[in-house]
């Protein structure tokens, strides 16, 4: 059966599912026994699962993450939480020169099935250290894959997926879904890796994201909509492996492509895909693709520098149509 | 020696003196290991950097001693002594110098990577200190699976400066994880002293201590003192599920991570050198076997020949192995 549920209950309904029916599934991190369990998506499983399998810690984010590690290479699967995924700067050592590796450490005859959620804090005077959203630094190691779910659905689908997997997965949660509501399934389900979707389907344009900006990109194709232009949207989920196919095919149609991402402005997904498609469909994309990006700066705390740095779905509507709208010409194969 | 050292069934002189024979069959397979090692390097078929144990052998040899099959040794760079004493194959190791597919972690992790489940090392570090997270973990993991056995790990002085040290001792402390914490103070780390490294009367011992993890220091080149202290402790962790330190003083032959000596180099003296040699850990236990008449003399050269003639064949077979081409290649994740 499926009903609406929120992101934050999504997590807790897979939390929860995974460690009824896998025993060595747990939960480690910095308030996961808290009353108000993470913004709810841990809420009530210390009382359920008691403080062997929900394990606050020691402000020691580096060496616990390899504690975690330690324990998966004799059967654990630990979920490693953190409240902001700031804090995981702190332990880039243990993931990315141990976890990462691990499997390539050991021959590949070792899994190392170990997840780590970071929830990104944009919003609300978070400032410069609380609403950072830098997964492309995890996305650019071999080893581990990345995603970030948008939906309930996808949040609950992808950190199943995540936990069952004998590899380290990163599963990037926006705080600012937390409270968004979705269908989800009642039962045990996992999504694919490597998979996105179309939200919207369209034909003058192709719009990609990921996580929270997608709402933004709804609401901007309602715009463009207004303006005759009709935008597919795609919801690109899982970072790292990515979806090219959707991509390609997409741009096949629609000969634009538009990529809206949620970090910084270099070295990120949306230049990554970008790249890609450029490569894969030189001769048929109308125009270089757009990057919609953040600035290159630290977001400060009050409502003015909130709004100069994020997007708007007007913004971003704006921004499309105006690149939409210079003629271009359709580039010539090469001899 | 007195009798009060060797307790519980070694007083017999007959089981003693099998004890001390097997003590010294280690430490002997170990120096003869790494002499051949050191040998073979120029012919360059040995293709990665080692880092030699020579000089510490009553160390890995004292601890392994009272492991059990089911037990955890986490092993750091300088892993051959570790490895050996673990009753680890010494074919695998040499071939994964070597680079073979046959090699212990399949040829892709060389000597710093080494994977030997069967002898409880699942898998290794070259990030110094990180290994002390990993073992933690795998001492959590026993914890929660309430099985009785015990985590060893072995790290160096120099890793003790990091702050993984600090922090998995402050969870093993908290959570009573039963944990061994070998410390293998020979005061180099690479090319740098111990007085360079921390003020002087800092104590390694005392900081684990301040932690709440009991400790204590042994002569690093005595094995039946590292023998004695291993005994007590293991059975402690065993029975009472309880981090415990024990602090090794022994020193490093051979250069930091060179298979050859680094005589005449500004960090250290011949002198020096010279002075630990005549604590060499395999000849102070020979002396006292010979003088109690434990052992003869030739008994003594036989057992080294016997073992010589075991590591010529093994290095005889890996050569001709690797003449004959041996291909390794990890997989790609696909993205
Ligand atoms: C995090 C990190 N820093 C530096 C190094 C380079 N390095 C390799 S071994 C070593 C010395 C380690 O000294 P110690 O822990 O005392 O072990 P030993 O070599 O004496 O056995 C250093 C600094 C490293 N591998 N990892
Ligand atoms: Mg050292």
């Amino acid at each position: 059966m499926t009903r609406e549920i929120t992101y934050s209950e999504a997590i807790l309904e897979a939390t929860t599912q995974l460690m009824e029916g896998h025993p060595e599934v747990y939960l480690i991190g910095e308030g996961v026994d808290d009353f108000n369990g993470l913004w709810g998506s841990t809420k009530g499983l210390y009382e359920k699962f008691g403080d062997q399998r929900v394990l606050d810690i020691p402000i020691s984010e580096n060496a616990l993450t390899g504690i975690a590690a330690g324990s998966a290479l004799v059967g654990f699967r630990p979920i490693f939480t953190h409240q902001r995924i700031d804090f995981m700067l702190m332990c880039m050592d243990a993931l990315f020169n141990n976890i990462a590796k691990w499997q390539a450490m050991t021959g590949y005859k070792q899994n190392m099935p170990f997840t780590a959620r970071g929830i990104v804090g944009r919003g609300w005077g978070q400032s410069v250290q609380h609403a950072q959203s830098f997964y492309p630094v995890f996305a650019h190691f071999p080893g581990v894959k990345v995603v970030a779910p948008y939906s309930p659905y996808e949040a609950k689908g992808l950190l199943t997926a995540a936990v069952l997997a004998e590899e380290p997965v990163i599963v990037i949660e926006a705080r600012s879904l937390y409270s968004k509501k979705g269908c989800v399934p009642e039962d045990f389900y996992t999504l694919d890796f490597g998979k996105g979707e179309i939200l919207r389907d369209g034909s003058d344009v192709t719009i990609a994201g990921l996580s929270y900006i997608l709402e933004d990109l709804l609401s901007a194709s309602d715009l463009l909509k207004d303006k005759g232009i009709s935008a597919e949207v795609i919801n690109l989920r899982s970072i790292k492996p990515f979806d090219m196919d959707i991509l390609i095919e997409s741009v096949s149609k629609t000969g634009n492509l538009v990529i809206a991402d949620i970090t910084w402005d270099c070295f990120n997904l949306a230049s990554e895909l970008s790249c890609r498609v450029n490569e894969q469909l030189f001769t048929e994309i109308k125009r270089p693709p757009l990057r919609l990006t953040l600035p290159e700066m630290y977001v400060g705390a009050s409502r003015e520098s909130e709004e100069n740095y994020y997007m708007s779905a007007e913004s971003i509507a704006k921004k499309i149509f105006c690149w939409l709208d210079q003629p271009m010409q359709k580039r010539q194969a090469l001899q | 020696m007195s009798q009060k050292k060797f307790k519980k069934g070694i007083t017999l002189m007959v089981n003693k003196s099998t004890f001390l024979r097997e003590r010294l069959k280690t430490m002997l397979r170990i120096r003869i290991f790494e002499e051949k090692t050191s040998l073979e390097y120029p012919s360059g078929y040995l293709k990665c950097p080692v880092h030699l144990y020579i000089g510490q052998e009553a160390v890995a040899a004292g601890i392994c001693t009272y492991l059990e099959t089911a037990d955890y040794v986490t092993t750091n760079h300088r892993s051959h002594g570790h490895y050996i004493a673990r009753g680890g194959d010494m074919l695998k190791l040499a071939a994964e110098m070597a680079g073979m597919e046959s090699g212990c972690t399949g040829g892709i992790g060389g000597s710093q990577h080494i994977y030997a489940p069967e002898s409880g090392i699942m898998g290794t570090s070259a990030i110094v200190g990180s290994g002390i997270s990993i073992g933690t973990g795998i001492g959590l993991g026993i914890k929660m699976k309430k099985q009785n056995h015990v985590s060893a790990i072995f790290l160096g002085d120099g890793a003790t400066e990091e702050g993984y040290f600090y922090e998995s001792l402050n969870f093993a402390s908290l959570k009573k994880l039963p944990v061994l914490y070998v410390c293998e103070n020979n005061s180099l780390a690479t090319q740098s002293r111990i007085e360079s490294r921390r003020a002087s009367g800092v104590d390694i011992c005392k900081i684990a201590e301040s932690l709440g993890v009991q400790s204590i220091r042994v002569d690093g080149n005595n094995v039946m003192d590292v023998a004695e202290a291993a005994e007590t402790i293991i059975q402690k962790i065993r029975n009472e599920s309880c981090p415990y330190l024990i602090e090794a003083v022994t020193y490093r032959w051979m250069g930091h991570v060179s298979p050859y000596e680094d005589y005449g180099v500004r960090y250290r003296t011949q002198h020096e050198i010279e002075e630990w040699k005549k604590k060499c850990p395999i000849k102070k236990l020979a002396d006292y076997m010979t003088q109690s008449s434990i052992i003869s003399n030739e008994e003594y050269d036989f057992i080294c020949k016997l073992i010589k003639d075991e590591v010529d064949e093994i290095f005889e077979k890996i050569k001709k192995v690797e003449k004959s081409s041996a291909k390794v290649s990890a997989p790609s994740t696909p993205y």
